[in-house]
């Protein structure tokens, strides 16, 4: 199987310092991958009318379409059944993690403030994807 | 009768005239209507006229010589004998009181006088005298004796003292008990209307003399009531007179009698009643309840003003009960005819009508008052008002109800704000770490050693408020948590927080004893929290260069509850956890659980102030109890006390 030449992730976070981070540490592990940056939910969901990303991270607190109503919205719609849903949040509470298992997210990963971490968690994510394993839903 | 012969026939001529004289005195004698009678010097009676003889019935045989004493009582014949005889001998006059048998049977009191007789020659010629029947003015004498006796007993026994007053004159009689009532001796003779005047009371004496001067003029019944100044001693007693006036036929008054009482004891005991009544009212009066008294069966005898000011009437149309709500009324007129015939006091809430036809809550009252004798003479009892007070109770229950939701709400947003300020003071923390960490990833070869230094500073720093947050997270949280009384193997849960601690335990070398420990019963979450907390703790307030050491026990206990709050636990299980770090000294056992109270410098020993305190939060949510004792230098000990 000829591996697929362009790999896209959407990240959606209203948190610019955060959406730098993501962005720098995943050009580190995973050059490859083209990243596109939205600022909320609404952006995201239209967004994914026209590009088929591969992987989808989303913040909860975002402004108008927060990332629970995104994660639902996506996970009705056609091509949302298919990709990873990833939480991408600051929060650690143990009601969140629930709530993104209830709502069909793919992983919850809890904004780490070391770099080290982040890189770890992508580096995880992004081998997967490359690998062409697909990743559990 | 021989004596009598002998001096007939004593000469001729003197004889004659004798006679002559003799038939006249005896025609004289005889028709007068008193017995008269002579005596011979022996003493034989030779004369007795007409009248003896129709009052005794005695005949001249029988009655002259000594024969007249027969006719006396044979209980004073012998003594009269006596009288008569001496008198005789001694010829001198006599007078004496005997009982003479009338011919109708009827012994009469009579007075017998006698004189003796002598002739030109001065020869004693015997006795004449006279017999009087006294027996009317004698018995008259006798029972006027007995009539004063028994009043002498009766004044004298009811401190009563007799008085009379010569209206001419103003001479003063008194009897002697008078005479003490007033202070004086009773041997003291000759008052006069002044010495009773003057010991009256100089307040009364007006009236006194009035009373008196009164009576006169209207011909009644003299009375006066007076205060007197006892001579003497000075003792004020209050007295009473009562006295009438009697008049000549002219209707000239001639004197004025009467009684004196002295009435103190009855004056002072009135006074009590009078003043008690007094106070009574003045009370009864003034209270913003309506009081009534009432006789056995409940008819009122005396109504505080306010009855009138709130239903209108002094007299209402089938009583109070009337004007009771229609839904109290039978309940009300029960609970009255209750309390009557049990004859207790009782009480009972009723809505009573008022002059403006509003009902208002009223608790009635009522109160038996009996007798020496514990019989029931009186009722006494209040309407009190408590509209507003049952009306506030209303309100208040309402006002509770509003002000608990109202702090429920703002504990809701209290804990909205913690939540939401919490986080978005996390997230520049957050930044402010994972920028140092790009810092020091990126260009730690680059920077001087000083950067670097500042750099993990600025880190700790931010670490610290970090913890500080997730702190007051917590905090926040735990109002909000739901406690649930599951069953948590403690061992297990010991594990856990040494699984958690574990670079902390390596690090100091810290060593846990504990055997046996039973299970406790709690939120899991929360007991987490408390044991993380203070395990924490004591790792942390170590002594330098001693390896820490944490005890832990748990025991039954009992606590006696003394509440009748039968759902309060009774059986506690007790936690004792000690360790051998740097202790506290005691006055601070209870400051320790405040919050962001802290007893050492943040750079000795870190911490955020909360976490004691999150403890004290956790063990009052599960309705326990936490202290701590401390030894400055040797270490501390927390007891907990659980519910099991």
């Amino acid at each position: 199987m000829e591996p697929r030449k362009n790999y896209t992730v959407i990240l959606a976070d209203d948190d610019f310092d955060d959406a730098e981070l993501f962005q720098s540490v995943l050009s580190d592990v995973a050059p490859q991958i083209k990243f596109v940056h939205v600022e909320d939910g609404s952006d995201l969901l239209r967004l994914t009318e026209k590009l088929l990303p591969d992987a989808v991270f989303l913040d909860i607190n975002m402004p108008r379409v927060d990332g629970w109503q995104c994660l639902k919205q996506l996970r009705e719609s056609a091509i949302g059944e298919r990709i990873p849903i990833f939480m991408y949040s600051t929060s650690s509470h143990s009601r969140d993690q629930q709530l993104s298992k209830d709502l069909g997210a793919s992983g919850f990963i809890t904004k780490p403030s070391e770099i080290k971490v982040l890189q770890q968690v992508l580096t995880n994510i992004t081998q997967k994807l490359l690998d062409g394993d697909g990743l559990a839903v | 009768m021989s004596h009598a012969d002998d001096k007939n026939n004593t000469g001729q001529n003197p004889r004659q005239a004798f006679s002559n004289s003799e038939n006249y005195f005896r025609q004289l004698t005889d028709t007068i209507p008193a017995i008269v009678w002579i005596t011979d010097p022996s003493g034989y009676c030779t004369y007795l006229n007409q009248s003896w003889y129709e009052f005794t019935g005695q005949n001249e045989q029988e009655a002259l010589g000594y024969g007249w004493l027969d006719a006396t009582h044979p209980d004073d014949k012998q003594l009269s004998a006596d009288v008569f005889l001496t008198a005789n001998a001694e010829r001198r006059p006599f007078r004496m009181t005997y009982r003479l048998k009338r011919k109708d049977g009827q012994y009469r009191w009579c007075t017998d006088s006698g004189r003796p007789k002598f002739n030109a020659a001065g020869e004693y010629e015997g006795m004449i005298g006279n017999v009087v029947d006294v027996h009317e003015e004698r018995m008259a004498t006798e029972k006027l004796r007995n009539i004063s006796a028994h009043l002498q007993l009766a004044t004298t026994a009811s401190n009563t003292g007799t008085w009379q007053l010569d209206v001419q004159t103003r001479a003063l009689t008194w009897s002697d008990y008078h005479k003490e009532m007033w202070g004086y001796d009773p041997a003291l003779q000759n008052l006069v209307y002044e010495d009773w005047h003057k010991v009256i009371f100089p307040e009364d004496r007006t009236e006194a003399f009035y009373r008196v001067e009164r009576a006169l003029q209207t011909r009644e019944q003299y009375e006066a009531v007076y205060r007197i100044k006892r001579a003497g001693d000075g003792v004020v007693r209050w007295m009473k007179s009562l006295g009438r006036y009697d008049y000549d036929d002219n209707g000239t008054p001639l004197t004025l009698t009467g009684i004196t009482i002295d009435i103190t004891e009855e004056r002072n005991a009135m006074e009590v009643i009078r003043q008690k009544e007094q106070k009574f009212r003045l009370l009864a009066e003034n209270l913003p309840q309506i009081v009534w008294v009432s006789d056995f069966f409940g008819n009122h005898e005396y109504r505080s003003s306010r009855w009138v000011e709130y239903f209108g009437a002094e007299d209402l149309e089938n009583g109070w009960i009337s004007r009771c709500h229609p839904q109290d009324r039978d309940r009300a007129e029960s609970e009255w005819n209750r309390g009557k015939d049990e004859q207790r006091p009782f009480q009972f809430e009723v809505r009573i009508k008022d002059l403006n036809d509003n009902y208002r809550w009223h608790r009635s009252v009522a109160e038996p008052i009996t007798d020496d004798q514990g019989s029931i003479v009186k009722w006494v009892g209040a309407f009190i008002d408590i509209h507003d007070m049952k009306t506030l109770e209303d309100q208040l229950n309402t006002l509770v109800t509003k002000r608990t939701s109202e702090l429920a709400r703002s504990n809701e947003d209290l804990q909205q704000f913690a939540h939401v300020a919490s986080h978005d003071l996390k997230e520049p923390v957050r930044k402010v770490k994972t920028f140092i960490d790009r810092l020091l990833f990126e260009f730690k070869d680059e920077l001087p050693e000083r950067a670097v230094n500042y750099l993990s500073r600025i880190n700790r720093a931010s670490d610290r408020m970090q913890a500080m947050i997730n702190g007051v997270l917590d905090f926040a949280r735990i109002d909000n948590s739901r406690i649930i009384h599951e069953k948590i193997d403690f061992d297990d849960l010991l594990l856990k927080i040494r699984e958690d601690l574990e670079l902390v335990i390596a690090e100091s070398k810290a060593q846990f004893v504990y055997s046996d420990l039973l299970p406790l019963k709690g939120t899991p979450i929360l007991l987490y929290q408390l044991f993380y907390n203070l395990v924490s703790n004591s790792l942390k307030f170590t002594r330098e260069g001693v390896a820490p050491v944490i005890r832990i026990s748990t025991e039954i206990i009992q606590h006696d509850t003394t509440t009748a709050d039968s759902t309060k636990p009774k059986q506690f299980i007790r936690i004792i956890l000690r360790d051998n770090g740097i202790g506290f000294p005691n006055a601070h056992a209870e400051d320790i659980f405040k919050t962001f109270v802290r007893l050492h410098s943040r750079d000795r020993y870190e911490g955020t102030g909360l976490g004691l305190a999150l403890c004290r939060k956790i063990v009052d949510r599960h309705e326990g109890k936490i202290v701590a004792e401390g030894i400055e230098g040797e270490g501390a000990k927390f007891t907990i006390e659980l519910p099991e």
